[in-house]
């Protein structure tokens, strides 16, 4: 049985951190890709910590050859039908809450990262 | 003090006594383990293909691993774990295959999780292990062949393997109790499925359904129901019975977590059958009483009843052989 976490706020809030990030070229739109996309053939339960881990501020972890080859290669598997080579990933966590009677999201800003790819 | 352990020992022996599984039944169930193994190994290989920088050991063995070991290496201990797996189906060597697989299950488990999360399958990975010591391998197996003793399964080895369950249960009880799962005000239950709402409606066959409840009092029970369910174990395991049905209880509350929150726990399964492998006599106690007293009432044929002998003859004939003795004597 998972141990899950804390119980929401008695007011009905709960903290909720949504993490995406956007592939940029020089001559295409963005795309936008989830976890999930990023770090497919992960065990789904370690995607969150290593995306965290892994592509937060560089401050945390100088990213070395090899991993960047490594982001370079996924960002370039995810670019389906884009021809142009992806130079940019821009890592976005969005730190907010949630209404738990309906599940609605509050309006948050993105924390950034850029990573060169 | 030693009438005290005595009867500390005898309690042992008779709780141990109730958790005593059939023998034949255990084994099925080990075929089915060795089965699953195989046929749905828990994939160990893909840490294989992945930067070394991605790689943080949690505190424990796997710090030993500066590096994710080499793609070549992983696949070997893919091999292996089916190569026990089968070993364990077939019954062969099985106590030694059982240690080595519940082994080589936490050397895989230990290398996935080295990417930031330990996750709870531990449990899965000492099933072989405590199964062996229960005796699985002591019928349908090429070992029981070779040796042809009498298949027996061990009542204190499955007691032993009941604590070591509900203490894990206990072990996500515990953390819930003390981050706000109690408190009447906040509705814990209600939280994350509206986070899984949030995230993805329909990540779940019941997730948008659940989101339609409005009822402080149900979301409450259900926080309080899951901590009971997993924190009463503790106390439950010292009674058989209890725990069998504590273990039912917690089942359905498995099956509502996957259809509401897309977590799929089923490899838990394998951790509570060995508790309902009873011996058939004990699956319907009820019926079985009640058709010992049909017997007892029964009457016997009076030439069933008595030996074929003179001494007999002269009894049954001076009217002394009654359905009473008749009844004593079979």
């Amino acid at each position: 049985m998972p141990g899950f976490g804390a119980a929401p706020e008695a007011d009905g809030s709960f903290s909720f951190v949504v993490r995406s990030a956007e592939i940029h070229y020089a001559d295409a739109d963005p795309v936008t890709v989830t976890p999930e996309q990023l770090f497919e053939g992960f065990a789904s339960n370690q995607m969150n910590p290593t995306w965290d881990r892994v592509l937060g501020d560089p401050g945390d972890l100088e990213r070395d050859a090899e991993a960047m080859d490594w982001l370079r290669e996924r960002a370039t598997a995810l670019s389906v039908n884009i021809t142009s080579v992806p130079t940019d990933l821009s890592v976005c966590w969005i730190d907010t809450e949630i209404e738990i009677d309906d599940g609605a999201v509050a309006p948050a800003t993105c924390e950034t990262t850029d990573i060169k790819l | 003090m030693k009438r005290l352990l005595s009867g500390a020992a005898r309690q042992v022996d008779r709780v141990s006594d109730a958790y005593r599984v059939n023998p034949t039944a255990l084994a099925v169930f080990r075929i089915v383990f060795g089965l699953h193994a195989l046929v749905y190994p828990r994939d160990f290989t893909w840490p294989g293909t992945m930067p070394q920088e991605f790689w943080t050991p949690p505190l424990g063995p796997m710090m030993l691993f500066d590096h994710i070991p080499p793609l070549w290496v992983l696949l070997a201990l893919q091999g292996a774990v089916a190569l026990t797996a089968l070993l364990v189906t077939a019954g062969l060597k099985t106590r030694s295959a059982s240690f080595a697989l519940t082994v080589l299950l936490i050397i895989g488990n230990g290398m996935t999780y080295s990417f930031g999360k330990i996750d709870h399958t531990i449990l899965y990975s000492l099933v072989p292990a405590a199964m062996a010591l229960v005796g699985w391998g002591a019928a349908l197996s090429l070992d029981g062949l070779r040796v042809g003793k009498e298949a027996k399964a061990s009542g204190f080895a499955l007691f032993a393997w009941g604590i070591v369950a509900a203490f894990a249960l206990w072990t996500a009880a515990y953390p819930k109790l003390r981050s706000g799962w109690l408190d009447p005000q906040r509705e814990a239950t209600h939280g994350y499925i509206a986070r899984e709402f949030a995230r993805e409606p329909n990540a779940a066959p019941f997730t948008d359904f659940m989101m339609t409840i409005d009822s402080s009092a149900f979301w409450k029970l259900l926080d309080w129901f899951t901590l009971f369910a997993e924190g009463w174990l503790v106390v439950a395991v010292f009674f058989p019975g209890l725990f069998r049905l504590g273990l039912l209880l917690l089942s359905t509350f498995h099956v509502g977590v996957y259809l509401t929150l897309g977590i799929d726990f089923s490899f838990i399964a394998f951790v509570y059958a060995p508790f309902f492998l009873l011996p058939p006599r004990l699956w319907f106690p009820l019926h079985n009483a009640f058709s010992r007293h049909v017997r007892s009432r029964r009457p016997v044929p009076l030439k069933r009843r008595l030996p074929d002998s003179d001494e007999a003859r002269s009894a049954s004939s001076a009217g002394r052989a009654t359905y009473g003795h008749g009844h004593q004597s079979h």
